[in-house]
């Protein structure tokens, strides 16, 4: 048969996959006619075994470029990606991601690092005044000094420059934005996780033990106590997906360099999920609870039970057994 | 792989395409989506982004009436778009956002297969260390260059690739109508048994025979037309390119 023959013969199959091609890429596979995929199914693998046969049916070279790319169209209308199943990521918040946590040494190693740092910088600002202006600046202790010079439920009384809700959205887009590109850094062999957070530690630390010594110490702790436990959880949390991942380009398990990062990275996610469930929370304790004109009593309360719920996720979540075997 | 016509799967060309095989064991290749063309998308999607930030912000203020608390929702708005917007567009829209589909790309696993929502959340929250802000693009744009599938980092974490998705015209078979042309395919047998890398050269050479002058054309014609003169009786004194042109007519139009 000759070539010219071969393509008239053929050609009518291909621009009606073309048409389908085009028809079931723009709506959801579920909104097309059932028929019109099995055709586009049948026409696929029509078009498939031309590709195969191209050589041996002597196309000529820009028909065989456009049969790679008919098929590669193909190909992405009938394999699609499956989206997201949200009924899937609670299992994953609260079965792999406490799961992964408690056996990672990464988790173990990013809060020795930031609780280190911390104590130590919260401890010497509170000796030496001069060493928290060295580390954070005149600028920044002026304005956290003028924050807390009055008392909390005094501002939120005038209401003038803060709303809870406003404040609220401002803690959710800060500080998780922080949490995430904590773990993003990760992938400079871990090295970026690890400098996020000695740069929390040392900052935090060093205003936290100027604040204690400092006449303005209750009204700080007024403000902070709350959703202390739940934030500084996050950031260590989301530290350590950060480090997972890192640490999957330097101990490779005899995998190629990329393979291993892929296999870290997906092994970090779930833990990177509850982070930002964490950063949320306690943006929203931040922003209606810390603020507002509770007592401390109650303040302090919140924050040890949500240091208990913490506890209480990584010690037990995931524990619940044998419902998917496999799964872990 | 066993047949003979996928030699070139082992040394692939030194070219910017990826190979793939479809699990009706069919290899086909893709061009892959370089930094330039990807530039592009991303400064679509931008902004697109911008837009729907803004729009965003206007409807949680216009509903809050005016009031301080319309920034909270729109500042999350805000943190959910940055960060999730390539996201979802990838993991929903089968590997595309807006921009990438303006441009013909699409963001497919390293298999070749489509990406799952995992890949599509890891790739782009890892692009934040690509992006504009720490080193201007520097990050992503070297590892596109030194991985082999110009990917950036958040692309080796995820393990994607973009591709080019391509909708090319369909050239057909060409007719040249030269008397001339038509004198000899009148001369040649009615069957000829071309080898595959006859009928490859022919094709090649009548697809672009009319971007040369007439000298450049007897000059590229005449090594493969000689044989051919000497196979069907041809007197020597015949125009390669007519040549070339007319056991072209036969091999493939058979007129």
């Amino acid at each position: 048969m000759r070539v010219a023959d071969r393509l008239t013969q053929r050609e009518a199959s291909w621009r009606e996959l073309e048409r389908l091609v085009d028809q079931v890429s723009e709506r959801h596979i579920r909104r097309c006619q059932p028929a019109d995929v099995l055709r586009l199914g049948q026409l696929y693998r029509g078009v498939c075994s031309d590709l195969m046969l191209a050589e041996s049916y002597d196309l000529p070279r820009d028909t065989v470029a456009y049969l790679h790319g008919l098929v590669g169209r193909a190909h992405n209308a009938l394999y699609r990606a499956q989206g997201f199943h949200f009924r899937d990521w609670g299992r994953v918040l609260f079965d792999s991601a406490p799961r992964t946590l408690r056996s990672d040494p990464a988790l173990r190693l990013a809060a020795a690092v930031f609780v280190v740092s911390f104590l130590i910088c919260a401890l010497v600002a509170a000796a030496q005044p001069e060493f928290s202006r060295q580390v954070v600046g005149d600028k920044v202790l002026e304005s956290i000094d003028h924050m807390y010079s009055r008392p909390i439920d005094s501002l939120s009384k005038e209401g003038a420059g803060r709303d809870d809700t406003a404040m609220a959205g401002f803690y959710i887009q800060h500080n998780t934005s922080i949490g995430l590109k904590c773990f993003a850094w990760g992938i400079l062999f871990g090295v970026g996780s690890l400098f996020q957070l000695l740069s929390n530690g040392i900052v935090l630390g060093t205003l936290f033990g100027y604040m204690a010594v400092s006449p303005h110490a209750s009204n700080f702790f007024a403000f902070v106590t709350a959703h202390t436990s739940f934030e500084l959880t996050a950031v260590v949390v989301a530290g350590a997906a950060g480090l997972r991942m890192g640490w999957g380009l330097i101990d490779t398990q005899g995998q190629s360099r990329p393979a291993s990062l892929r296999r870290e990275a997906t092994r970090a996610l779930p833990a990177l999920g509850a982070s930002v469930v964490l950063f949320v929370l306690a943006a929203f304790i931040e922003g209606f609870i810390s603020a507002s004109a509770l007592p401390y009593w109650a303040k302090a309360s919140v924050a040890i039970l949500s240091a208990l719920l913490i506890v209480a996720f990584l010690s037990l979540g995931g524990r619940g057994g044998n419902r998917r075997p496999g799964a872990g | 792989m066993s047949q003979p016509s996928v030699a070139g799967l082992t040394d692939p060309p030194i070219d910017a395409t990826v190979r793939l095989m479809t699990p009706e064991r069919i290899v086909f290749e893709y061009p892959l989506g370089g930094p330039f063309r990807r530039f592009t998308a991303y400064m679509v999607d931008l902004c697109l982004l911008a837009l729907l930030v803004v729009g965003a912000a206007a409807v949680s203020l216009l509903l809050s009436l005016g009031a301080a608390s319309g920034i909270g929702p729109a500042l999350v708005a805000y943190f959910l778009l940055s960060w999730g917007y390539g996201a979802f567009c990838e993991g929903v829209f089968n590997g595309q956002t807006p921009g990438k589909r303006a441009l013909g790309l699409r963001v497919v696993s390293e298999r070749g297969v489509p990406i799952t929502g995992a890949q599509a959340v890891l790739r782009n929250l890892v692009g934040a260390v690509d992006g504009l802000v720490p080193f201007f693009f520097m990050l992503g744009l070297s590892s596109m260059l030194l991985s082999r599938r110009f990917q950036r980092l958040g692309d080796l974490a995820a393990g994607t690739m973009v591709i080019i998705e391509q909708r090319r015209p369909r050239l057909g078979l060409l007719r040249i109508q030269e008397p001339r042309v038509r004198a000899i395919v009148d001369r040649l047998p009615v069957r000829i048994a071309a080898g595959s890398n006859l009928a490859r050269a022919l094709s090649d050479y009548v697809r672009r025979r009319h971007r040369f002058g007439r000298a450049l054309r007897e000059e590229l014609a005449e090594p493969l037309a000689r044989p051919l003169r000497a196979r069907f009786g041809l007197a020597p004194a015949e125009p390669a390119d007519i040549v070339l042109c007319a056991v072209y007519h036969r091999v493939f139009l058979g007129e």
